[in-house]
């Protein structure tokens, strides 16, 4: 790909308008193309057994990676990096749920809240668990319910596509 | 020495302050962020760190946990295995000195935070800026990124024990800075995003600031300078846009500043501590092998770029280069790694209950060095609403994709060392840590 196609692709990536309708946990997979140019990253996919389709995307933040199943729908995200991806954007319709469930760790009773670098949740609809120090946080989203069966995104090796 | 090189830095710095502001340029242009808070000083005019110069007189902080010391019950002594210390902060030319208790100890980053309602001189701290000529906000994230600090960059001189005092960027924590959040951490503008949460207060976070001694000097490094990574903000009113931040204006770990006891840290608990306790003292030693209290018998294991290790458990192997991570850190709590042949009590907090004694091999990444280390895992002391103890030495957390050798860690080996990056000391090079 040339350096003028890497540049023209990164500036339609900066100057796409945010549409909070298009998001990508729970929703078809076609939207990760609208997270990619959002976080301004680049997108490589890669099948996994069971028919998972993990797409890996690369942005200055860090790196995250979205999962969706033989129905097409995202049912998981991934992220490693300093910062997590725009969850506001990757979460869509999750974003509420997932935000009181982190709110609600932090404020809660000091001595079981976690003051560690590890958070494990299970929201009603979500497992939300990270861990890691502020040079190397890691992340990941997961619907209930969703995906095969004994399937655990964070087994799946860094490895590029 | 320090005296009249500090008193020469600052004669020029607040010479210069005063051409800005009788040139009008001491805002750099933008309009200053507002905030609940009492006033940050002017902006600086460039990048004011300085390392201490002179003899240090004592390199060693009490470590505080549960009751113990000066600790807060309703703050770190609210946490359990939270190893606590007092730092001063003064304003650059050394003026208007306070001294904070209840300063978390955390090896797992760099860089000193302290709570901006706990300080009354913060007008005399002037304001770290961007290239952008406006004031610096920092979104210092922490555990899966969605949540952490808030609020602006500011010099400080900062004095530990009898050390030579230093100035680095501090982090002021304020979630209402430039209106991105309320006091309640409920998003405004939310530079950090709006799924982040922000620490809200001393009770909260279960800390009045924390003291960054990790394994590197800045709490980003290179990575905030050629782009923007979403940790530095350029502020002007209630906007904050990204933007980088020369290392020299990072928040950093002013243990690298030092004279001469600036190649990392020692954590030292003697006696060992082998059962749960309400209270618990250990030291905080600054510098490695310079001084007759932080001498080093021990072994070093390098750690990575990312601050990572080896850890091998259960046939698996831990590590950055296997997408997975290990790592020592006084900022956790407990052991967190995952062992699916011991219970635990599911959610929220996942410790196990079950007592176990596993052995993990820790391995530095140039694999020169390994070691097997066998641990303790109990069932913690638990009411309904928390743990009942302030120290557990064999709490052990459930997590996948990662070995997190936390507090219990140092409490098992008793003297653990953090080797500051390209600091060198008798242990080698830093990165690394070594016990």
């Amino acid at each position: 790909m040339s350096r003028f196609l890497l540049l023209s692709l990164s500036m339609i990536g900066l100057f796409t308008p945010v549409n909070p309708a298009l998001a990508a946990l729970g929703e078809p997979e076609t939207s990760v193309a609208h997270d990619r140019e959002v976080s301004r990253g680049t997108d490589t996919v890669r099948v996994l057994p069971g028919g998972v389709r993990m797409h890996r995307i690369v942005t200055p933040t860090g790196t995250y990676r979205e999962f969706s199943g033989s129905d097409g729908i995202v049912f998981a995200v991934t992220w490693q990096g300093m910062h997590p991806p725009p969850l506001s954007t990757v979460l869509g319709s999750y974003e509420e749920e997932y935000r009181q469930a982190i709110r609600t760790v932090r404020q809660g009773s000091p001595s079981s809240q976690g003051r560690s670098r590890v958070i494990n949740i299970r929201s009603p609809h979500l497992r939300i668990t990270g861990m890691g120090h502020p040079r190397d946080l890691r992340g990941m989203v997961k619907i209930l319910g969703k995906g095969p069966p004994g399937f655990n995104p964070q087994d799946i090796p860094p490895a590029s596509p | 020495m320090i005296k009249a090189r500090l008193r020469r830095q600052c004669l020029g710095w607040f010479s210069g302050m005063l051409f800005l502001l009788l040139s009008g340029c001491g805002g750099g242009g933008g309009t200053p962020p507002s905030s609940s808070q009492s006033p940050l000083g002017p902006l600086s005019a460039a990048c004011l760190t300085a390392k201490g110069t002179g003899n240090s007189s004592g390199n060693s902080l009490p470590l505080y946990l549960g009751t113990a010391g000066d600790n807060d019950q309703s703050v770190c002594g609210a946490a359990i295995n939270n190893p606590c210390t007092d730092i001063t902060i003064c304003s650059p030319s050394g003026s208007g000195c306070q001294t904070i208790s209840n300063i978390l100890v955390d090896t797992g980053s760099s860089g000193i935070r302290i709570f901006r309602s706990l300080l009354s001189n913060t007008s005399l701290l002037p304001g770290v800026e961007t290239s952008s000529g406006n004031p610096a906000g920092e979104c210092a994230a922490f555990g899966n990124g969605s949540y952490g600090d808030w609020g602006p960059l500011v010099y400080a001189q900062v004095r530990m024990s009898g050390e030579p005092p230093v100035i680095v960027p501090i982090q002021l924590i304020d979630p209402t800075y430039a209106g991105q959040y309320d006091a309640s951490g409920s998003p405004e503008s939310a530079a950090c995003g709006t799924t982040f949460s922000p620490d809200t207060s001393p009770s909260q976070a279960t800390f009045n600031g924390i003291l960054g001694v990790g394994l590197f000097v800045h709490f980003c490094g290179n990575d905030c300078v050629p782009q923007t990574n979403g940790t530095y903000f350029s502020c002007s009113g209630s906007t904050c846009t990204p933007s980088t931040l020369s290392t020299c204006s990072q928040d950093q770990n002013p243990v690298a500043q030092l004279p001469t006891d600036n190649q990392g840290v020692l954590l030292s608990f003697s006696p060992q501590i082998t059962n749960n306790e309400q209270s618990a003292t250990g030291s905080l030693y600054l510098g490695i092998n310079t001084q007759t209290d932080n001498t080093a018998s021990a072994t070093a294991y390098e750690a990575d770029s990312s601050g990572n290790f080896i850890t091998q458990f259960n046939g698996t192997t831990y590590s950055t280069a296997n997408g997975t991570q290990a790592f020592i850190d006084s900022g956790s709590d407990g052991y967190f790694f995952q062992d699916s042949q011991i219970p635990n009590s599911g959610s929220p907090d996942y410790y196990y209950t079950q007592s176990a004694t596993p052995s993990a091999t820790i391995q530095g990444v140039s694999g020169d060095t390994s070691i097997t280390v066998s641990f303790t895992i109990s069932n913690p002391p638990a009411t309904g609403s928390g743990f009942t103890d302030g120290i557990i030495p064999d709490i052990g957390f459930s997590a996948s994709g990662v070995f997190d050798w936390g507090m219990p860690f140092f409490f098992l080996k008793q003297n653990v060392f953090v080797g500051i990056n390209r600091k060198t000391s008798s242990l080698g090079t830093g990165p690394y840590w070594a016990f």
